[in-house]
């Protein structure tokens, strides 16, 4: 495994930094602009995730480094699980960047506040800090729970063709939320009322937290079977 | 001399295209070279050996151990001792030849940073130099760089000379001849069109074509023995009625001028025919006509 995390690493790092960088920029424009750390941090922690995930499963597909690499001394259940714990490794690097990106604006926003407006200072430094980390750290789980559904059909059948399919997976899922949201409209308003004070709140992350690593796990495990009988 | 590699029986199909019982072996201190037209089976062959491809059926063993009855930790084990050279530079498009190095390193208890910081030098491959930027030749070069310094016991090519020019070729030719030299226990399989490469180098061939063994020899049988006839119609004749050779053994293609018949053995064909002109075989003539020659 600690071949794949450092081949992960080694042969992304340059694009990391850049992506990062370039995300903070982007942030604190997209934030300023429309006077709210909570926009940028939400956008930048599902963006950047998604960017970096995406950049690292692409290098599977570069000049045949898959087919290659199951020739080095590694198993088919390292490669998998060293792949998981890098994507796991840009979640929390993703997490970073967005709440750097809102304390940057959090912070200028309350030295300065007729040069940056951040509309979330109404709640007090603290209770807008604690709103932006309680979302974003909620967002960066739901894209975790994203890629948990996503990653074995990419281990299965490859980025290239599963990217084909997921899309119009995704669209039926959401079809399927949307239908059931109409048919129990009242229970979908009541549960979403309480977001902010539950699954925001240290409990509810917590408790979502513990959820989906273990769905993340769960996936891992699936993953491995996938990969364990796929032919390149 | 232990086989390094055996393969025997094996079956793998595809939709249109199946691997028939299919069986050669790697010794120690020899060169194994793989021949066959495009999409013949050599490929699938070296996957298979390789675990990259699960076969439907048959016997690998890599060291003396069953493939099939090893963990997938046992494995990685035995994949130490194996380096592997494919027709491509497998690395990712933005690492650099330090990077690689690095790569490997984590990967190979046996990894000898000075060998591959000499070959490297040797051969021209700047450390910062990236994947996307090297040649065709120097992408082989760093392939084979890092397949040759960790000591593998086993060495697998699978094209690796295709589409370099000669002194590349011969530079890699000199660089496998170096690794058997070295110390004993050491084999390779190599798969190539390059027949000429082969004939250097190889010390046995074997033939796959759509998916079975056509022949397995030794190079020698080939370039040593063999030859090719350049007969007239009553040289033909003559050959048929003498009774040297097994009638059913003997390939020809006719051509313009005359029929080239590929002979077993050329010495003995010269002893019964001096008259008509016999070259030795190069695995070229020796493939065609095997392969595509009228049965005589």
């Amino acid at each position: 495994m600690k071949t794949m995390l450092l081949a992960d690493f080694i042969t992304t790092r340059k694009y990391l930094v850049q992506q990062c960088v370039l995300s903070v920029a982007i942030g604190l424009f997209v934030g300023i602009a429309n006077h709210s750390a909570l926009l940028a941090s939400n956008m930048l922690v599902v963006m950047l995730f998604v960017m970096l995930s995406i950049s690292l499963l692409a290098l599977d597909e570069q000049n045949g480094w898959q087919r290659f690499r199951l020739t080095l001394p590694v198993s088919r259940k390292q490669v998998v699980m060293g792949r998981y714990v890098s994507l796991l490794g840009v979640a929390i690097l993703s997490l970073g960047v967005c709440l750097l990106t809102a304390a940057i604006m959090l912070g200028v926003g309350s030295a300065a506040p007729g040069v940056v407006v951040v509309d979330e200072l109404v709640e007090g430094l603290a209770g807008a800090a604690s709103l932006i980390v309680g979302s974003a750290v909620a967002l960066c789980l739901v894209t975790l729970l994203a890629m948990s559904i996503s990653l074995p059909a990419m281990f299965r059948f490859g980025m290239t063709k599963a990217t084909r399919f997921l899309p119009a997976l995704c669209l039926l899922l959401f079809c399927i939320a949307v239908m059931l949201s109409a048919q129990y409209a009242a229970e979908v308003e009541a549960l979403l009322n309480a977001l902010p004070t539950w699954v925001f709140g240290p409990v509810g992350l917590a408790l979502l937290a513990v959820a989906v690593l273990a769905i993340y796990a769960a996936s891992c495990a699936v993953s491995v079977r996938l990969y364990e009988s796929r032919d390149f | 001399m232990s086989d390094l590699l055996v393969i025997r029986d094996l079956c793998k199909s595809y939709g249109d295209f199946a691997l028939q019982n299919v069986g050669f072996s790697v010794p120690e201190g020899c060169v194994v070279g793989l021949v066959g037209g495009n999409g013949a089976g050599k490929t699938t062959a070296i996957k298979a050996a390789l675990g990259i491809v699960h076969a439907d059926s048959g016997s690998i063993r890599l060291f003396g151990e069953e493939t099939a009855d090893m963990s997938s930790t046992r494995f990685s084990q035995v994949k130490q001792h194996i380096g592997v050279v494919f027709d491509t530079c497998s690395f990712p498009s933005d690492s650099t030849v330090k990077d690689i190095g690095a790569i490997m390193a984590s990967s190979y208890a046996a990894w000898d940073r000075r060998r591959f910081a000499d070959l490297t030098e040797a051969w021209g491959l700047s450390a910062k130099k990236k994947a996307s930027d090297l040649s065709r030749g120097m992408g082989m070069k760093l392939s084979l760089a890092c397949a040759l310094s960790h000591d593998a016991d086993l060495l697998i090519l699978d094209e690796a000379t295709a589409g370099l020019d000669p002194l590349a070729r011969e530079d890699a030719l000199d660089a496998l001849r170096g690794y058997l030299a070295e110390r004993d226990g050491r084999g390779i399989l190599m798969s190539s069109h390059i027949t000429s490469d082969l004939e250097k180098i190889a010390d046995y061939l074997v033939c796959i074509e759509d998916g079975r063994i056509a022949f397995s020899c030794e190079k020698d049988v080939v370039t040593g023995l063999a030859g090719i006839a350049h007969c007239r119609e009553a040289d033909v004749s003559a050959l048929l009625a003498c009774g040297l050779f097994v009638p059913g053994t003997l390939r020809a293609e006719r051509r313009a001028t005359e029929t080239a018949v590929l002979v077993p053995d050329r010495f003995a064909f010269a002893g019964a025919f001096p008259r008509v002109q016999i070259d030795p075989a190069s695995i070229d003539d020796y493939l065609s006509l095997t392969l595509r020659g009228d049965v005589l």
